[in-house]
């Protein structure tokens, strides 16, 4: 690996760490109460609102359009935290569902859009490697704020707090490496840990840390698409830690 | 108009650092005037290029309704220079 390609992937590399440190926690308590599409869900949400911001031309003002992508994301949000306490016996559907209905929603409104399917794809995959430092530094101190809440307040333990932070941490985290690694990143750390009860945090943070260097590796070694790399490279650590820390235990 | 180097060889695939790598070296040897992309594109890529490379990024309307003031054949011709002339102060 050149100096070159080092100063490409480096940034990838630190857009990894920072989506791992809200999600790898988000993620656990993901699991734990059997939400796993909440977080495709409120992507597309979100998703949907930056459609929405781009067709009322408001794309020169990207603050804004930051704003609406987090207000509709809240807006899901508060939507998931009522279908879990109202519809708890049902609510993996009624997620999935929301997930359908929002997806198919922005492709009804980008019908209209000139930049329609460059939009959708680019909320799903080939993000990382294009990530400037202002969108570094702008989620780092997100990311800052959220895990102090988190830490720090009752809103983990509460509905809509829940969904509420976690809906904040997707918003940053899909445009800045898009679904498919946010879903990975939230998932693998926590289901690869899911029987380890002792230090899973940090069991957690390794199998992240090591699947986004060694998919980044991989995507300068043999010329391929990053972001795809590094969730299948995650997986294989996945598993292979899974298998390791189960034979140990 | 000469083209250095193009961003997304296969179209709407991401490119491999491997690649883009090869892209920042090649325009370190033959530095580019600027980065061009049509109104439709991701503006992400053209604006990571820029960043690096430190060329200007110019939009172009690529086609009638492109941009604001590609409102017929003439004026996205027009619209068209203006931006690359823009482009290159």
């Amino acid at each position: 690996m050149n100096e070159i390609e080092l100063s490409i992937l480096l940034p990838a590399f630190i857009a990894g760490l920072l989506v791992l440190a809200t999600h790898i926690p988000f993620g656990m308590k993901v699991l734990e109460r059997g939400v796993i599409f909440a977080d495709l869900a409120v992507a597309q949400i979100a998703g949907l609102g930056v459609i929405i911001a781009a067709l009322l031309d408001l794309s020169e003002k990207p603050l804004l359009v930051q704003l609406i992508a987090a207000a509709s994301a809240l807006c899901g949000a508060a939507l998931l935290a009522w279908i879990e306490q109202r519809l708890a016996e049902v609510k993996e559907a009624c997620i999935g569902l929301t997930f359908v209905l929002a997806a198919s929603g922005g492709i009804l409104l980008m019908s209209r859009d000139v930049h329609a399917g460059e939009h959708l794809k680019n909320l799903l995959v080939g993000q990382i490697l294009w990530v400037s430092t202002n969108q570094l530094i702008a989620t780092a101190f997100l990311t800052v704020a959220l895990l102090a809440l988190w830490q720090w307040s009752r809103l983990r333990t509460h509905y809509l707090g829940f969904y509420a932070l976690f809906a904040l941490a997707v918003t940053a985290s899909v445009q800045l490496v898009g679904v498919y690694l946010v879903f990975a990143s939230l998932i693998v750390p926590a289901l690869a840990t899911y029987r380890v009860s002792r230090r899973r945090t940090q069991y957690a943070f390794v199998i992240g840390i090591t699947g986004y260097a060694v998919g980044l590796s991989l995507s300068a070694w043999f010329d391929l698409p990053s972001g795809a790399t590094v969730v299948w490279a995650m997986a294989a650590t996945g598993v292979l830690a899974a298998w390791l820390l189960n034979k140990h235990a | 108009m000469k083209e250095v180097a193009e961003l997304e060889p296969k179209p709407g695939m991401e490119p491999s650092a491997a690649y883009l790598g090869k892209v920042l070296k090649g325009l370190q040897q033959h530095p580019a005037r600027m980065v061009i992309r049509a109104a439709y594109q991701n503006e992400r890529p053209s604006e990571w290029i820029a960043e690096r490379a430190h060329i200007p990024a110019v939009m172009l309307p690529f086609t009638v309704g492109g941009t604001p003031q590609a409102t017929n054949l003439f004026t996205m011709f027009d619209d068209t220079i203006a931006r690359l002339l823009a482009g290159l102060k």
